[in-house]
C-alpha cells in the first residue's frame, strides 16, 4: 500500500475524506466555537469627581493644537507631564498627571528616623549644651 | 557586613541640614560650630551675584559635632542657589530636622526663603526652625518672617549671629527641642 492509499484509508475511517460525508451524519466542525469577544469593563484612570472638578476648573477649552514640543515642559504647570517619544512629545495636564505627581511626592517624603527616640534626643541636647 | 559592623562600632550618627537663600550665612554657621575643618565645595561665582560674595557652595558643606563616644551629630549645608537644588533631597535623606537660615538684613531674600521652605516641606516631614541671621542690624522682625513664610505658632524663629558659637548653639537647641516635642506628642497620642 502506498502512502497516499494509506492516508485515504485513514481519512475514510474518520469520515473526513473529500466527498466521504455520510448522508445521515452532520459534518464535524473542526474549528472550535469562537467565544464572545472579550471587552474589559471600563476602568477610568482617575476618579470621576476629580476629573469633573478639573474640567470645571479649566478656564477655557484648549485649542486643538498638535503636540507641543517637550522643550516647553519646564514652563508648564506642576500638574503637567511630558509624554511621548521622539517627535511625539507633548505636554499633558490632567488628573492622571496630578495623581502621579502626588503619588511620587507621598512616596519620596523624608520621614524622621524611627530609631531616634527621647533618650537619644536628651543626649543630643546635653551634648550641644555642653559645647 | 563589614561596613555594618564598623558602623555599629562607631555608634549612631544624626544629621541636621542647614538650608536657606544664597549668602544667608549657612557655611559660616556650620564653620562656627563644627569641631572639624568644614568640608566645603565653594567655587568662584561667575554670574551677577558675584557682587555679593566671591565664592558660593555648589554641592554641600559638611561639619561634625561629637556628642559622646557613641553619638555624632553631622551638619550638612545645602547650596543656596536654586540651580543646585538637586542636592537638597540628597542631603536631606535621613535628616532629623533642618534649619532655614534667613539673612535678616536682606528682606528681599524672603521670597527665595519661602520657595526653599515650600520645597523642603514637600520633600520632608520633619521638624524645622527658622534662624534669623544678622538679626542685630537686620530690618526683618520675627513677626514679619512668620507672616511671610506662613509659619505655624509652634515653629521656632530664633535670632542668631552665624559667627557666634553660643548663638548657633541656641539655634541647634531650638531644633532639637522641636524634635523632642514632636516625639513626646507622638508618644502621648499613641
Amino acid at each position: 500500500m502506498t502512502a497516499a492509499a494509506a492516508l485515504a484509508a485513514a481519512r475514510a475511517a474518520q469520515g473526513l475524506g473529500a466527498g466521504t460525508q455520510q448522508p445521515g451524519r452532520p459534518r464535524q466542525d473542526v474549528v472550535p466555537p469562537r467565544p464572545e469577544p472579550f471587552l474589559p469593563g471600563r476602568r477610568p484612570e482617575h476618579p470621576e469627581p476629580a476629573y469633573a472638578e478639573h474640567v470645571a476648573a479649566a478656564p477655557a477649552p484648549r485649542p486643538a493644537v498638535p503636540a507641543r514640543p517637550a522643550a516647553a515642559a519646564p514652563s508648564a504647570p506642576a500638574s503637567s507631564m511630558a509624554v511621548g517619544g521622539l517627535g511625539t512629545s507633548a505636554v499633558v495636564d490632567g488628573a492622571t498627571a496630578r495623581a502621579l505627581a502626588e503619588h511620587v511626592d507621598a512616596d519620596a517624603a523624608i520621614e524622621r528616623d524611627p530609631h531616634v527616640n527621647r533618650s537619644l534626643l536628651l543626649r543630643l541636647i546635653a551634648g550641644v549644651r555642653g559645647l | 557586613m563589614a561596613t555594618r559592623r564598623a558602623r555599629r562600632q562607631c555608634g549612631q550618627a544624626v544629621k541636621i541640614v542647614v538650608t536657606g537663600p544664597f549668602a544667608a550665612g549657612k557655611t559660616t554657621l556650620i564653620r562656627t560650630i563644627s569641631e572639624i575643618t568644614v568640608l566645603s565645595t565653594e567655587r568662584g561665582i561667575t554670574d551677577e551675584t558675584r557682587s555679593r560674595k566671591a565664592e558660593t557652595t555648589v554641592a554641600m558643606d559638611f561639619g561634625r559635632i561629637t556628642i559622646d563616644r557613641d553619638l555624632v551629630l553631622y551638619l550638612f549645608g545645602t547650596p543656596g542657589q536654586e540651580r543646585f537644588d538637586f542636592m537638597w533631597e540628597i542631603l536631606g535623606e535621613g535628616m532629623l530636622g533642618y534649619v532655614l537660615l534667613v539673612d535678616a538684613s536682606r528682606p528681599e531674600t524672603l521670597a527665595e526663603a519661602e520657595s526653599i521652605l515650600a520645597a523642603f516641606r514637600r520633600m520632608a516631614h520633619v521638624p524645622f526652625v527658622v534662624a534669623l541671621n544678622r538679626s542685630g542690624d537686620g530690618s526683618l522682625g520675627e513677626q514679619e518672617v512668620r507672616d511671610s513664610l506662613g509659619l505655624a505658632a509652634h515653629v521656632p524663629v530664633v535670632p542668631c549671629e552665624a559667627t557666634d558659637k553660643d548663638s548657633v548653639k541656641s539655634v541647634l537647641l531650638a531644633l532639637l527641642y522641636s524634635v523632642l516635642d514632636e516625639i513626646e506628642a507622638e508618644a502621648a497620642h499613641a
